[in-house]
């Protein structure tokens, strides 16, 4: 009887110490995978960081070439293009740093956002058209609000740029949309990080749904005739949510 | 003293003084260590009480039902503190219940002489077997529900604890628990050796990790 209670409490200790090993070896791994998933996060957020100031100083460097040969008459223009794309940057950083220009319900109008993203584009000389006659709410941080509309104005203000036409920003309510003329059909997949035939880095409308995604928005794209429309949308949640 | 009982008391001091060492480094180890102090204590205060209270008649009166008393106390210990230790431990509660059954059960027992020998012996059984479901049950808790729960020297001696009271209370030869006393004990020696050659595995880990890091 000796034999058979040693034999089985050497079966158990072992049968322990397995169970315990292998509990250990999973919880390494979860833990490893969660770190992994948060460098994954953090290195999104750099290359978003990354390309929202490749934006403004596509707007900076060019207007400071433009004004070392400007006339006494254009040169205001050019200061001010460059002096807005510098508050454009101080609104990123300032974003960045957390704050938020929420309501008391946690809401923010885009109002300011399209506004402030269309005055920095001003200095490119397409024309922008503004029209509100609703409001788009967001939840979230301004820097991803910030990130959708510039985004897509950039695009839309690159591809008018190419066919000499204007950019249409429509503001209403739970809906924004952003018109511009293009040549040919979009690539089939726009909205893909890398996607671009067209001299850009192809990250921009990629970053932009992901930063739609965050504050409760979604995004998509209309083609009619010779036109390109960005469409960004509350999404239903959000306003079911906002509603009770 | 018989040889075995020495080797328990000495193994079991040497686990002791392990744990309080670990203890040092590891502060989640001191409710480990202060656990197997506790055993190591009362396998002596259980020596002496029953030493003192040897000759005297049955039922118990007067003093020698005090000490009988104590020893009750002692014995429902090992099973509440053990319950109380993995709630703590791999379910992260407060010790309060597993306390309340230490009162609520011997506040039974102090119905003596009505509860005595097979009926005492029922209840000894009885908090056994509630002590192996519950500490088993917060053990497989604690694995599988508590993602965040990092694994430590002192889940493993508690699971070595807890591997040992099945076999102790499950396989059918080992049911007469306190009839075949000297088969608890060599069980009882097997784990001490298993706790002491973990806490030295740990302790030896440690020190090559500290190493490395200087």
């Amino acid at each position: 009887m000796t034999t058979e209670v040693v034999l089985f409490t050497v079966f158990g200790l072992l049968l322990g110490g397995l169970a315990f090993w292998t509990w250990q070896q999973r919880q390494q791994a979860e833990r490893q995978a969660r770190m992994n998933e948060q460098l994954a996060t953090m290195g999104k957020e750099v290359r978003s960081i990354a390309h929202d100031m490749n934006q403004l100083f596509s707007v900076i460097l060019p207007n400071l070439q433009v004004a070392r040969d400007a006339s006494p008459d254009e040169l205001p223009e050019v200061l001010r293009s460059i002096e807005r794309a510098a508050e454009t940057a101080n609104t990123l950083v300032q974003a960045l740093k957390g704050q938020q220009r929420s309501d008391a319900t946690g809401r923010a109008s885009a109002e300011g956002i399209v506004r402030l993203a269309i005055a920095l584009l001003r200095g490119q000389k397409t024309p922008i058209h503004l029209k509100v006659s609703g409001v788009l709410h967001y939840r979230g941080a301004d820097i991803d609000a910030l990130r959708v509309v510039q985004n897509l104005l950039f695009n839309a203000v690159r591809e008018a740029a190419r066919t000499g036409g204007a950019v249409h920003v429509e503001l209403s309510d739970a809906r924004l949309r952003v018109t511009n003329p293009i040549e040919g059909a979009p690539p089939a997949r726009l909205w893909d990080a890398g996607v671009s035939g067209r001299g850009s880095s192809g990250l921009g409308l990629s970053i932009a749904r992901e930063a739609a995604n965050k504050l409760g928005w979604r995004v998509h794209h209309e083609v009619a005739g010779s036109e390109l429309t960005f469409v960004v949308t509350q999404a239903a949640v959000d306003e079911a949510r906002a509603l009770n | 003293m018989a040889p075995l009982e020495l080797l328990h008391l000495g193994l079991y001091t040497c686990v002791a003084c392990l744990a309080w060492g670990v203890a040092r480094r590891e502060a989640e180890h001191r409710w480990v260590a202060a656990f197997v102090t506790w055993m190591v204590a009362a396998d002596q205060a259980r020596r002496l009480l029953i030493h003192l209270r040897q000759g005297a008649p049955k039922p118990y009166t007067g003093l020698a039902r005090v000490l009988f008393h104590a020893d009750q106390l002692v014995i429902l210990s090992w099973s509440f503190l053990f319950i109380a230790l993995c709630l703590h431990l791999f379910a992260r509660k407060r010790p309060w219940p597993a306390l309340g059954g230490w009162a609520l059960t011997f506040l039974i027992c102090l119905d003596y002489p009505n509860v005595s020998g097979a009926v005492l012996g029922a209840l000894y059984r009885g908090v056994a077997l509630v002590a192996l479901v519950v500490s088993w049950a917060a053990i497989f808790w604690g694995i599988t529900r508590r993602r965040e729960l990092e694994p430590t020297l002192a889940h493993l001696i508690v699971m070595l604890y807890a591997v040992t009271d099945v076999v102790l209370n499950l396989v059918p030869f080992a049911i007469d628990y306190f009839a075949s006393w000297p088969l608890v004990r060599i069980a009882n020696l097997m784990l001490l050796v298993g706790c002491t050659g973990a806490h030295v595995w740990w302790l030896v880990r440690r020190r090559a990790t500290a190493t490395v890091a200087a």
